[in-house]
């Protein structure tokens, strides 16, 4: 017995054997490629040496499934497919709405229910056929379809009843009301070749690059279109590289793996400045952080708990320690970025105020307030809300982050599941300048809705998508923001800035573009 | 009546107190696990509330933090200390879970052996064990998500989650080693003779059985426990385990990678030394608590 049992495999033999494995691993692991320290996230084009850049590299965090820019609106589509497609408006230097795809300005009726668009002559889809009046008519009844499901759906949805093709270059949008605020729809939404509208897998428009090949949620490669009908691009390709962890991401920028890097995050900027090789670009754009309350149920029914809520909540912290300082302290919804921003706002201030939070608490007669914030699991909602936990603890308010994968984020949203909930996005791919995204929901008639009534909001915001005049349509956002933040039913922290790394070996990105979330990749070339 | 002198020499030699006789690397797991437990029972009481922010972010290790302090600005020894405790506390509550559903299984199948419950309750838990514990924990945390979940009145938070997961992971290997046990105390005379003179089924093997295959079992779930921490940081690190601002062992570390290319050595480093002696601890100590019970038992 005891001489079988010493010729068995011990626990003591098997740790030793391990620790042997694992240093052999570790030495074998310090012997490999770099690919293999980093993630191997290289491209086929990714910059070497000093070869001149062909072929671009682009890192982001993740890459949708759905690789179709009419099923939503988010940064994980649009930044892959805004070289492949093309709207009927574009913006220009100034961001103002120019024609690219239309030929012209749209004739509006008189009584503004009918939109008239005529397309620009000899232009083709990357298969060669001509861009048509169905094309445009294809993509607008998706999207006004809710039954598809996409996020374009609460621009056009209710607004929009339908478009005709009047003859093959010629288009007649009917609106519900007259909609001023579709010119900046139109800016947006990409016109996608017909057969291509409700695909998920690729997609195929009039733009300047082509879907080479799309290796789902990994890596999307786009060849240059030679047949596109303007400035043809510099490069030959680019390569969308989903690396999800952001020190390997800033690792394959540094090391010239990738060139472009999304989703910087606000610590590392600094250490990325101290490299000449990467220009880091910290824009003012839309890149909101929404906050949402059911309000047709306790607590949050009463605006003396929220205003609590919005006097207790560290702004500062969230500035200083997740953004470190780069963000803007937030009073209403509307950023900085975003029309109808109002600076003049001071209602809350950037630290926690317990006394004013406990006072109007005690007015509302809520003895100690308790409640969840749903987050999604990123990093950066995590410590947002961790942050204003902590906050708000200083007033007695106890709150329980429930971090959530998106998915079931989005269904309680939808469904109205929560209490009050949290998500950042950049709301410029679908509504450009615009607070279409922002406050839309806040009308009373919004399926998004969960009990905020406001007659007054309701009749502004009216106004505010029936005008075709970009001022107006700002002062009028200007006053909804104003009263959205008294009201505390918004309540951001911070506004944050939108943060793109590259490298030095290509020419800057636009950074007027950035102001309406896009990144530019057709301008760009080898320096 | 005889008396018995007892020499001086050996009179002192017998009150020398004696560290028992354990091999060098039991030794050193006991020291480990020592200063686990030191820092999960103790350091919460010493360091105070983890979620208080000290003012300085990434701040290395030094006499003001002893940890340092992580991205939050929070202090890391409390963090850690919080984090040890609370992944010991998911260990042991889930190394207990599994025992109290596996030994009765594995009495039950050892006693009965070769028997329609011995086959029945033995190929359920064969099926349980061909599920690995990570996608087994991916599966219901994808079904119920990471937050807490209603089950009908009951309110399951995530740290519940995470006990009943590894609970039910453990719960196979907890019960084959009862049931290896039991099934060579049925073989025993004494276990004849009980039946013989009449003693209720359930009172031989709750009673009598029990007591005698628990040693072995124990070892075994001695030896989890440290699984358990392993496991249960590895789920909180993958984001499926314990959720912020709770730390835990593993949420800590998975915090921290963003920031090692910072410089913030420290904030990687302390949690996964922390996870290392907790795991080769409770390994090294239960692997000499089962030499001692194998040489008990020729003795």
């Amino acid at each position: 017995m005891t001489d079988i049992s010493r010729s068995t495999f011990d626990r003591r033999r098997f740790l030793t054997m391990t620790g042997v494995l694992t240093a052999g691993a570790l030495a074998l692991a310090a012997c490999g490629t770099d690919d293999a320290a980093t993630g191997g996230a290289a491209g086929d084009g990714a910059a070497k040496g000093s070869a001149p850049v062909e072929t671009l590299a682009f890192g982001v965090v993740s890459i949708s499934d759905y690789m179709n820019p009419l099923t939503n609106t988010s940064k994980r589509v649009h930044w892959i497919t805004d070289p492949v497609v093309e709207s009927l408006y574009t913006y220009d230097s100034s961001l103002k709405s120019v024609p690219l795809l239309a030929d012209g300005e749209p004739e509006i009726s008189k009584d503004g229910l009918t939109w008239t668009i005529k397309l620009k002559e000899g232009v083709t889809h990357h298969n060669g056929d001509p861009l048509t009046a169905d094309d445009v008519v294809a993509t607008v009844k998706y999207v006004t379809d809710p039954k598809s499901t996409s996020d374009w759906t609460s621009f056009f949805v209710g607004y929009v009843k339908g478009a005709e093709a009047v003859d093959e270059r010629t288009v007649k949008i009917t609106v519900t009301m007259p909609l001023g605020v579709l010119r900046s729809h139109l800016t947006n939404l990409p016109i996608v070749h017909k057969d291509f509208v409700s695909r998920t897998d690729t997609t195929m428009g009039t733009g300047p690059f082509k879907i080479d090949k799309v290796a789902q949620g990994r890596e999307v490669s786009l060849v240059r279109n030679d047949a596109y009908h303007g400035t043809k691009p510099a490069l030959r390709g680019v390569v969308f590289q989903a690396v999800p962890d952001p020190a390997t991401r800033l690792v394959n920028l540094r090391e010239g793996k990738i060139h472009i890097m999304t989703d910087v995050s606000p610590e590392s900027v600094g250490l990325l400045k101290q490299d000449s090789a990467i220009k880091v670009h910290e824009i003012s754009a839309p890149s909101d952080l929404i906050t949402y309350f059911v309000t047709d149920k306790a607590p949050f029914d009463d605006v003396r708990v929220r205003r609590a809520l919005a006097y207790a909540m560290d702004r500062k912290g969230v500035r200083d320690i997740v953004y470190g300082g780069s963000a803007q302290i937030a009073q209403g919804p509307i950023g900085p970025a975003v029309e109808g921003h109002d600076p003049s706002i001071q209602l809350y201030g950037e630290g926690p105020d317990a006394a004013k939070a406990k006072a109007l608490l005690a007015e509302a007669g809520v003895a100690s307030l308790e409640f969840t914030l749903m987050i999604t699991g990123d990093a950066l909602m995590k410590n947002i809300g961790q942050v204003l936990a902590e906050g708000w603890k200083q007033a007695g308010i106890t709150c329980t982050l429930d971090v959530l994968d998106f998915s079931p984020w989005v269904k309680n949203w939808a469904t109205g599941e929560y209490q009050m909930a949290m998500t950042s996005f950049e709301s410029g791919f679908g509504a450009g300048r615009t607070a279409f995204t922002l406050i839309g929901p806040m009308s009373s008639k919004n399926p998004l809705n969960f009990g905020y009534k406001n007659d007054e909001v309701d009749k502004l915001l009216s106004e505010a998508w029936a005008t075709s005049d970009d001022a107006e349509r700002a002062d009028i956002c200007k006053k909804i923001n104003g009263i959205l933040a008294n009201d505390a039913i918004m309540m951001p922290p911070v506004y944050p800035r939108l943060i793109v790394a590259q490298r030095t070996d290509i020419t800057p990105i636009d950074e007027t573009l950035m102001g309406v979330s896009r990144v530019a990749i057709p301008p760009l070339r080898a320096v | 009546m005889v008396m018995t002198r007892v020499l001086p020499g050996a009179r002192a030699a017998r009150r020398r107190p004696r560290l028992p006789r354990m091999s060098a690397l039991t030794w050193i797991g006991l020291v480990l696990l020592l200063l686990f437990l030191l820092l999960a029972v103790a350091g919460p009481i010493i360091a105070g509330d983890s979620t208080v922010r000290t003012g300085d972010t990434l701040a290395a290790p030094g006499a003001g933090h002893l940890f340092g302090t992580d991205h939050l600005q929070r202090d890391l020894f409390a963090r850690t200390a919080e984090g040890a405790r609370v992944s010991l506390l998911v260990a042991v509550a889930g190394v207990g879970f599994g025992l109290v559903v596996a030994v009765p299984a594995g009495l039950v199948a050892g006693y009965y052996g070769g028997r329609w419950p011995d086959d029945v309750i033995m190929r359920i838990l064969e099926a349980l064990q061909a599920l690995p514990l990570f996608v087994f924990a991916l599966f219901v945390i994808g079904v119920t998500g990471t937050g807490d979940s209603e089950i009908g009145p009951v309110t399951l938070t995530s740290t519940a989650k995470v006990v009943l997961l590894l609970g039910v992971g453990f719960i196979p290997y907890f019960a084959r080693v009862t049931r290896s046990a039991t099934l060579v105390e049925v073989q025993e005379d004494y276990v004849n003779a009980l039946r013989v003179i009449g003693v209720p089924r359930w009172r031989v093997v709750g009673g009598e059985i029990l007591v005698n295959v628990l040693p072995p079992v124990l070892v075994q779930a001695f030896l989890w426990v440290g699984v358990a921490v392993f496991a249960e940081s590895a789920l909180s690190f993958l984001g499926l385990g314990i959720q912020p601002p709770q730390p835990s062992l593993g949420n800590i570390l998975g915090d921290a990678t963003g920031y090692m290319l910072l410089g913030a050595w420290w904030y990687s480093i302390i949690p996964g030394l922390v996870i290392l002696a907790a795991t080769i601890g409770f390994n090294l100590v239960g692997d000499g608590l089962g030499d001692a019970l194998d040489a008990d038992a020729r003795r």
